[in-house]
């Protein structure tokens, strides 16, 4: 009854657990539909699919992903999402697109916007990484994969330490943590905001153990000093000990970085969660309100304006 | 006291036969139940000898799952919703009503918890009552009806929960007051030592805003003890005969006639007439 309404026209990608179509709807704006293959799933709907509806018919915000409608047939769950054409990975990894100050300076806002929203919501993303942030055909940076998303609810309840893309994973979840807060997403946008600068991952653990042995070298292992009750962390553990690294450290890392930039990069990358700054604070930082200004959306590069021209 | 603050102490509160009662009356007003006698045309296995009642087997789920206050009582969200939903005169076979309350606690579970069991599991805890496809359409069938919508609010909560809320509230109230009072004669006692004290001199300035202090102090803290909270949501919630009444034949004849994607484990004439209410 509803899918009527729509149409699938392209085939644009294939995961394990969903197809992504191209679309248009009756009013032909143009859509994408994330078709869930729960007929697949012979136990019974799949969590993530029941969060990631939950949580984007709660959010309505310009930096997170438009949910426009569900529906189901064959079998088989249908999200009717806006459609974002790229997303953030694919810049950063394309060599031949050039950063400007202000255009990451554009996207961190826009991804800290969105985070927001979702913060004071009380919903922690929990799979932020530069896959997750998709690009509007109009520069706007959009929040998207809410399959790992969930509430904070009560404190007694414990939750799972295993979420995050590694990478992007903050210390306090590599130490097994199952009490933790929104800081875990500050601390994957940090990664992301290092990402930007770098044009390389900044923290890339091949696997979970590496993952704390490369964190630590590149900001130092936590302690009970800087990090009271570290040590009572189920995954704790300290057989290296790096030494947290100096501003000129920092300074030679990020070359590019102004002082205030570094600045907020260190606030949200503190080690103790507790510590490391919330969206509210990033959001006011110094770094937004310093020249350059962060680019408008529309102004953003993005892979077709390159090819422009390239052709040019 | 606020109701914020009773749900917060509520959903502490370890689960009790208080909550599982209101849980299966709930869950029992939402539909009618034809005997097995009459369902000759039901194409959904009989039930047979596997008969066990809505609150043993409410009870077995509880036990099995070790299901938590809050997840457990998240579910009255979704009965109250389901029951909105479906029309007066809706029927259901026997175990039309585990099916309902089973599928109400597995999206609770899945969309509240970070892991939660799999239906798998479920169907396990149903002793052989459902399979698992029965399981699993019984799920489908509700987050469709819900049409995906599974957030629960507070102030839902706050509602459906009122008559577990009441009695926190009071309680507490209770205490506050004999705290109070306690800190009033305190005050009045050490403003009757100060006026004594101090009465050879000015004394009638000092009395007089002392006592203003304890006469307001005494409004504000009885207010709660006089609020009375309607009870219209408890009430209407168990007294669902009188709304459920007329027209019992027409659904059961539409059972078998019924031919959508799943067929439904509630199994009734709610589709049809829901599309009715939505074109109306």
């Amino acid at each position: 009854m509803t899918q009527r309404k729509y149409t699938k026209e392209k085939k644009v990608g294939e995961g394990t657990y969903a197809v992504v179509y191209l679309g248009k709807t009756e009013k032909s704006r143009q859509i994408a539909i994330k078709e869930i293959k729960t007929g697949l799933f012979k136990d019974g709907l799949d969590m993530s699919a029941i969060r990631e509806v939950k949580y984007l018919q709660e959010l309505r915000h310009e930096n997170v992903i438009e949910l426009i409608d569900v529906f189901s047939n064959d079998g088989n769950l249908n999200l009717v999402l806006e459609f974002l054409p790229a997303d953030l990975e694919v810049l950063i990894k394309d060599q031949s697109i050039i950063f400007k100050p202000g255009d990451i300076k554009s996207w961190l806002l826009m991804t800290l916007r969105g985070i927001h929203h979702c913060h004071r919501n009380f919903i922690i993303h929990r799979d932020l990484k530069p896959n997750n942030l998709l690009i509007s055909p109009d520069g706007y940076l959009k929040i998207a994969d809410f399959g790992l998303a969930r509430s904070l609810g009560n404190a007694n309840e414990d939750l799972s330490s295993n979420v995050v893309t590694r990478w992007y994973r903050s210390p306090e979840l590599l130490f097994g943590a199952k009490h933790y807060d929104t800081a875990v997403d500050i601390w994957s946008i940090g990664i992301i905001f290092a990402e930007l600068m770098l044009r390389t991952p900044y923290l890339p653990g091949q696997d979970d153990i590496n993952q704390l042995d490369v964190t630590f070298r590149a900001l130092g292992t936590p302690t009970e000093a800087n990090w009271p009750n570290v040590t009572a962390l189920p995954l704790y553990n300290a057989i290296n000990v790096y030494a947290p690294p100096s501003r000129q450290e920092l300074r030679n890392r990020f070359s590019a970085a102004t002082e205030k930039a570094l600045d907020l990069l260190i606030a949200m990358t503190v080690l103790d969660p507790s510590k490391r700054c919330n969206s509210t604070q990033a959001l006011m930082d110094d770094f937004f309100t310093e020249s350059p200004p962060p680019t408008r959306p529309e102004n953003l590069p993005s892979k077709n304006t390159n090819k422009k021209q390239k052709t040019e | 006291m606020s109701d914020r603050e009773a749900l917060k102490i509520f959903s502490r509160q370890p689960v009790n036969n208080d909550m599982i009662n209101y849980l299966v009356s709930t869950t029992s007003a939402i539909i009618q139940i034809k005997p097995s006698k009459n369902q000759v045309t039901n194409n959904i296995r009989p039930l047979g000898k596997n008969n066990i009642s809505l609150l043993s087997f409410i009870k077995n789920l509880i036990r099995y799952s070790n299901v938590q206050t809050p997840t457990l009582m998240a579910t009255l969200i979704y009965l109250n919703k389901l029951r909105n939903l479906l029309p007066a005169n809706a029927i259901g076979m026997e175990t039309t009503r585990h099916r309902i309350f089973l599928s109400a606690l597995i999206l609770s579970a899945k969309s509240l918890n970070d892991s939660s069991p799999l239906n798998k599991h479920w169907t396990k805890y149903t002793d052989g009552l459902l399979n698992i496809d029965e399981v699993n359409m019984a799920e489908r069938e509700l987050i469709n009806l819900l049409n995906w919508n599974v957030n629960i609010y507070e102030e839902d909560l706050i509602i459906a929960l009122q008559p577990f809320l009441i009695p926190i509230k009071s309680k507490l109230s209770k205490k506050l007051s004999i705290e109070n009072n306690k800190k009033i004669n305190y005050y009045r006692n050490s403003v009757a030592n100060l006026s004594n004290y101090s009465l050879q001199s000015n004394s009638s300035s000092t009395s007089s805003n002392y006592s203003n202090l304890s006469l307001n102090s005494n409004y504000i803290y009885t207010q709660p003890n006089k609020r009375s909270y309607s009870n219209s949501s408890i009430s209407s919630i168990s007294s669902p005969n009188s709304l459920r009444s007329s027209n019992s034949n027409n659904s059961i004849s539409s059972n078998s006639t019924n031919n959508s994607d799943y067929k439904l484990p509630i199994n009734i004439t709610y589709k049809k007439n829901l599309l009715h209410k939505l074109s109306a």
